[in-house]
C-alpha cells in the first residue's frame, strides 16, 4: 500500500479558537477513512484543509508525495462532495458533471461523453438534461458524486454526504457509496457525526474531539477496544463504571468480577466498561461465579432484541438480550425482578481516562 | 451601516404569514386608510399624466378638452430631444461604470477579508443616505482643482460614484444568500478564479445585477443634485425640465412627465420579471 | 513554487479589490478630504485662496441666518419623517398582519416602492401644479364653490414642502418598517392576544417595540434625505422655505463663496453622519438586548 495523503502536525486557529490542534495522520491508497466526531470537533476543518479551502496555521499537507499546503483547491488532485452538494442551480445535471472537465479545457463532445459515463456509473444516465432542482435528494447526492469522480481525483473528500437525506434513503446510499468506492477504487475521506455510518462504511475511523485525534483504528478495534470512555460512548452504547483490579478480580459496583490476568495495573482506580450485548441476564437462583445481583428497572423492546436496564448498587447498566420467539414467554424478566448479570470477562474494557486518574 | 442594508434588502423581500379573519368594521376602517394612502401616492401621478392631454395651457380644473398637441410639440423640441439623448448617454455610461466597479466591490465586501474593510464599506455605502449635494460639490471642487472641464463625462463620474452604493447593497444582499459552497465546488473542480466568477458566481447573481443596473439607470436618468453641480454646457433631461419649470408651468412638461412615467413603468415591470428568482431555471 | 501560488492568489484578490478601492479613494475619499481643506480657505476673486482660518465656521455659527436655516431644515425634515411614519406604519402593518394573500401583499408593497422609479423631479413638480394658485386644488375648490377666489395658502410655504417631501420620501419609511414587522413571528402577537392583551396594548407592548429598528431606520433615511433636499424648496417652498442645501447651492452659484459653501456642506455632513451613527448604535443596542 502506498501513502496518498499525509497530514503533518497540522493546526488551524480561528483567531483565538483552536479548530484543529496538532493532528498528524496518513491515508493509504484505496482506503475509506472516516473522520468521526460531534460538531465543532474540527473534522470538517481538517477535511477542508485537505481540500484546500482552509490554509493550516501550522503544519503541512502532502498529497501523493507533493506538498500542497499552500495550493488553492483548483491546483489539488482531490475533489469534494459538499454537505449541500453545491450543484450549480443554473446548469443541467450533465453540465454540472462535465464542469470540471470543461474548465480544464477539454473539448465539448468529449466532456459530454465523459459526463454521461459518470452519470451511468451512478445510475442517472437518463437525467443528463434535468436541472438539479428537478431531482430528489438521493439523486442530487449521486450527481454530486459523479461530478467529483469524473475528474479522476487521487482522493475523494465527502463532507457529511448523507446528512441531508432521510433515514431510509441514507441506508440505501451507504450501500451505494461503498459499492462506488469499490468500483472506482478511489481513496475516500469522509466526515460524519453518525457513528453507524462510520462503522458501516469505513476501513478506518478517526475519532476526533476538540481538534485532536482521540483514536485512530479499524471499526472493530474502535468498537471492541475503545481507548477512552469518550470513544466508547461515541461509538455504540457502553456501560461505564469505576473499579480496581487485584489479580484476576475486579472490585467494582460493590462486588467482585472475574477478569483476565493483567487487564490493568493492580490497585489503581480506573474506568471500566462493557457493551450491552456482552453481558447476560441470569435468574437469581442460577449458580455462577463473578456475577452481579441486580434489579430490573426498565425494559425497552427492540423487535429482535430487548434492552434491559438494571440497577446494580445504585449504578444503572444496560444489557441487550436477543429474543428468540414471541415477546411473551420469551424469557424476558419483568420490571422489578431480581436477577443476576454475568459479564464475559474478556469483554471488559479498560478505558484510559482523565476521570480515573 | 446596518440601516442601509435593511432598507435595500427590504426591496426584495416579501414573505407570507398566515392570518386570522377580521370583523367588518375594522375591515372598512383599514380599507379607507389604505385607500387614502394609495390615493395620496397615485393621484398626483394621475394628475401629471391626465393634464398632459389638456387643451388649455393652464393646469386648472376642470379640464377643457383632450388633445395630443403637447406631445406633438415635444417631438419638435430640439433642445428636449438633445437632452433626452444626453440623459441616455449619461445613464448608460454611469450604469456600466457602477456595475463594473460595484460588482467587484460587493464581491470584495462579501468574500474577501482585507485590512480597512470596515472603512471601505462605510465609504462605499455612504452616498445612500448622504444628500446628493455633498457628492456634487465635493466632486465639483476636485474637478476644479485638477482642471477638468465640466461636461457630460464629469456628470457620468459623479453619477457612478453616487449610485455605487445602490449596486453594492443590492448585489451584496444577493451574494450573502448565495452559498459559498458553489464557488468552493467550482474551485475544487479545477476552475480558476475568473472561470468561477463567470461560470458560477455571475449566473447566480445575474438577477440582482440586472435589477441593480436597471435601478441605477433610472436613478441616473432622473438625477439632479449631482448633475446640477457637475454638468457643463450640456443639459440632461431632468436639468432641462428643471430649467423649463422655473420659467413656468406648461402641459408640455406634463407630457414629458407622462412619457417618463410610462418609461419607468416599463422598467419596473421589466425588473420585476427579470429579478424574479426562478431556481434552476435561469 | 508554493510561494508563487500564494502570491498569485493575493494578486487576484488585489485585482478584484483595486478598481472599486481606487474609485472610492479617488472620487469619494479625496473629494471629501478636499471639501474639508477647502472649508478653511478664504473666498477671493476669482474663487478662493489657500489658507487655514476658521472664518467660515465662525460666520456659520455667529450669523443667525445660518442657524435659522439649519433649525428650519431640521424642523421640516423632522416633520416630514413624522408624517411619513404616521402614514407608513399603518400601511406596513396592514400589509404584514392583515393581508392574507401573498400576491396582494406583494402588489401593495410594490405600489409604495414603485414611485421611487418615477422621476423625483416630476413627483415634486406635480404637487406644484396641484397646490398652485391656478392649480388643481384651487380650481377644484372654486368649481365646487367652496372657495370664491383662488387662495395662495396652499403653495409656497412650509406645509407644501412637508407634503411634497413626504410624498417623495415615504417609500424609504415603508420599506424598513415592513421588513421589521415581517420578522415578528405572528405567534408572538397571537400569544399576547391569548394572554388577554387588547389589540392596542399588543401594539404598544409587542409590535411597536419589535418594529423599532425598522422605524428608526426609516426615520433616519427620511430625515437625512429631506435634510439634504434642495429641489422641493425651490419648487413649492416660499421665501420662508429655503433649506440648508439651497444656501449651500447658492454659495456655489450666485454668492460665489465656495469656502463658505464647503464649510456649510461639512456642517450638514456632520449632522447627517451623526444621525446615521446614532441610529446605527441604537439598532446595535437593540440587537444586543435581544440576543
Amino acid at each position: 500500500m502506498t501513502e496518498i495523503v499525509a497530514l503533518k502536525n497540522i493546526s488551524k486557529h480561528f483567531g483565538t479558537v483552536i479548530g484543529v490542534d496538532n493532528v498528524s495522520l496518513t491515508v493509504e491508497q484505496g482506503e475509506f477513512v472516516t473522520l468521526l466526531g460531534p460538531s465543532g470537533c474540527g473534522k470538517s476543518t481538517l477535511l477542508r484543509m485537505i481540500g484546500g479551502f482552509e490554509e493550516p496555521t501550522q503544519g503541512g499537507v502532502v498529497i501523493s508525495g507533493k506538498d500542497v499546503t499552500h495550493l488553492p483547491p483548483n491546483k489539488r488532485p482531490v475533489n469534494i462532495v459538499f454537505q449541500d452538494y453545491a450543484l450549480f442551480p443554473h446548469m443541467s445535471v450533465g453540465k454540472n458533471v462535465g464542469y470540471g472537465l470543461r474548465v480544464g479545457g477539454m473539448r465539448r463532445t468529449e466532456v459530454a461523453e465523459r459526463a454521461s459515463d459518470a452519470l451511468e456509473l451512478v445510475g442517472l444516465a437518463d437525467r443528463f438534461d434535468a436541472k438539479p432542482h428537478e431531482l430528489s435528494g438521493g439523486q442530487r447526492q449521486r450527481v454530486a458524486l459523479a461530478r467529483a469522480v469524473v475528474r479522476q481525483p487521487k482522493v475523494l473528500l465527502l463532507d457529511e454526504p448523507l446528512s441531508a437525506l432521510d433515514a431510509n434513503l441514507r441506508e440505501a446510499m451507504q450501500v451505494e457509496l461503498k459499492r462506488l468506492q469499490r468500483k472506482v477504487g478511489l481513496t475516500f475521506i469522509m466526515v460524519t457525526h453518525d457513528q453507524t455510518e462510520a462503522l458501516a462504511l469505513s476501513d478506518r475511523v478517526i475519532v476526533m474531539r476538540e481538534g485532536r485525534v482521540m483514536q485512530d483504528g479499524t471499526p472493530d478495534v474502535l468498537y471492541d477496544r475503545p481507548s477512552s470512555s469518550y470513544v466508547a460512548g461515541f461509538i455504540g452504547t457502553t456501560n461505564l463504571f469505576q473499579g480496581q483490579v487485584r489479580g484476576e478480580t475486579l472490585h467494582a459496583l460493590g462486588h467482585q468480577l472475574l477478569v483476565p490476568k493483567g487487564l490493568a495495573p493492580d490497585g489503581s482506580m480506573l474506568t471500566f466498561g462493557f457493551r450491552p450485548e456482552k453481558a447476560e441476564i441470569l435468574p437469581l437462583d442460577a449458580a455462577a461465579k463473578g456475577t452481579l445481583p441486580a434489579t430490573v428497572t426498565d425494559i425497552l423492546y427492540h423487535g429482535n432484541s430487548a434492552r434491559i436496564v438494571v440497577d446494580v448498587s445504585g449504578v444503572s447498566l444496560s444489557i441487550d438480550q436477543t429474543i428468540a420467539g414471541a415477546r411473551h414467554g420469551s424469557g424476558l424478566p419483568e420490571i422489578g425482578d431480581r436477577v443476576q448479570i454475568a459479564i464475559s470477562p474478556d469483554r471488559i474494557m479498560v478505558l484510559a481516562d482523565e476521570v480515573a486518574a | 451601516m446596518t440601516l442601509l442594508e435593511t432598507t435595500s434588502a427590504a426591496v426584495i423581500s416579501t414573505q407570507s404569514v398566515s392570518r386570522k379573519p377580521r370583523r367588518w368594521g375594522t375591515r372598512l376602517g383599514w380599507s379607507v386608510t389604505i385607500g387614502a394612502i394609495l390615493a395620496f401616492l397615485y393621484v398626483p401621478i394621475a394628475v401629471l399624466v391626465l393634464f398632459s392631454f389638456n387643451t388649455s395651457r393652464s393646469l386648472s380644473w376642470p379640464m377643457e378638452g383632450l388633445t395630443l398637441d403637447w406631445y406633438r410639440k415635444l417631438a419638435g423640441n430640439e433642445q428636449l430631444i438633445e437632452a433626452v439623448g444626453n440623459s441616455f448617454y449619461v445613464a448608460t455610461c454611469s450604469t456600466i461604470l457602477t456595475l463594473v466597479i460595484g460588482v467587484p466591490a460587493a464581491l470584495a465586501l462579501d468574500r474577501l477579508s482585507f485590512s480597512g474593510k470596515g472603512a471601505f464599506r462605510k465609504l462605499v455605502l455612504l452616498p445612500i443616505a448622504l444628500p446628493g449635494i455633498i457628492t456634487g460639490i465635493s466632486m465639483l471642487i476636485l474637478f476644479r482643482m485638477v482642471g477638468f472641464t465640466l461636461s457630460l463625462e464629469t456628470v457620468i463620474i459623479g453619477h457612478a460614484t453616487a449610485l455605487l452604493a445602490v449596486v453594492v447593497t443590492q448585489v451584496y444582499a444577493r451574494l450573502q444568500r448565495l452559498p459559498r459552497s458553489y464557488e468552493e465546488a467550482s474551485a475544487d473542480l479545477g476552475a480558476s478564479g475568473l472561470q468561477t466568477f463567470f461560470f458560477v458566481t455571475l449566473p447566480n447573481i445575474r438577477s440582482a445585477v440586472i435589477g441593480a443596473g436597471l435601478l441605477s439607470f433610472t436613478l441616473s436618468f432622473d438625477e439632479i443634485p449631482v448633475t446640477f453641480f457637475l454638468t457643463g454646457r450640456d443639459n440632461t433631461l431632468p436639468m432641462y425640465i428643471w430649467s423649463t419649470m422655473r420659467r413656468g408651468l406648461t402641459p408640455e412638461i406634463n407630457a414629458v412627465g407622462a412619457l417618463i412615467v410610462a418609461f419607468s413603468a416599463v422598467l419596473i415591470v421589466l425588473s420585476v420579471i427579470l429579478m424574479r428568482d426562478k431556481p434552476g431555471a435561469r | 513554487m508554493t510561494a508563487g501560488v500564494v502570491k498569485r492568489a493575493r494578486l487576484r484578490q488585489f485585482l478584484v479589490l483595486s478598481p472599486p478601492l481606487l474609485w472610492t479613494v479617488l472620487f469619494m475619499f479625496v473629494p471629501y478630504a478636499i471639501l474639508v481643506v477647502y472649508s478653511f480657505w478664504r473666498a477671493q476673486f476669482p474663487l478662493a485662496v489657500p489658507d487655514f482660518q476658521f472664518g467660515n465656521y465662525i460666520e456659520i455659527f455667529t450669523d443667525p441666518q445660518y442657524l435659522n436655516v439649519l433649525l428650519r431644515t431640521a424642523k421640516i425634515a423632522g416633520l416630514v419623517s413624522l408624517l411619513s411614519l404616521l402614514l407608513a406604519f399603518p400601511y406596513a402593518y396592514f400589509l404584514v398582519f392583515k393581508v392574507r394573500k401573498p400576491g396582494l401583499r406583494l402588489t401593495l408593497y410594490m405600489a409604495v416602492v414603485a414611485p421611487l422609479w418615477v422621476s423625483y423631479l416630476l413627483r415634486a413638480y406635480t404637487w406644484k401644479t396641484i397646490l398652485g394658485t391656478e392649480g388643481l386644488l384651487n380650481s377644484f375648490l372654486m368649481s365646487t364653490g367652496i372657495l370664491s377666489e383662488p387662495s395662495s395658502v396652499f403653495l409656497y410655504n412650509q406645509t407644501a414642502m412637508i407634503i411634497t417631501l413626504t410624498y417623495v420620501f415615504i417609500p424609504f419609511m415603508v420599506m424598513p418598517i415592513y421588513a421589521a414587522l415581517e420578522k415578528i413571528p405572528p405567534s408572538l402577537i397571537e400569544a399576547s392576544g391569548d394572554l388577554g392583551e387588547g389589540a392596542l396594548a399588543t401594539l404598544a407592548k409587542i409590535t411597536i417595540p419589535l418594529a423599532m429598528p425598522g422605524i428608526v431606520a426609516g426615520f433616519t433615511m427620511t430625515f437625512c434625505l429631506s435634510f439634504g433636499d434642495f429641489i422641493s424648496p425651490i419648487l413649492v417652498g416660499g421665501p420662508d422655505g429655503l433649506m440648508i442645501a439651497n444656501v449651500i447651492a447658492a454659495q456655489f452659484g450666485a454668492a460665489l463663496n465656495w469656502p463658505l459653501g464647503s464649510a456649510l456642506a461639512l456642517v450638514m455632513l456632520v449632522i447627517v453622519l451623526g444621525i446615521i451613527t446614532a441610529s446605527d448604535r441604537f439598532e446595535r443596542l437593540g440587537q444586543a438586548r435581544l440576543s
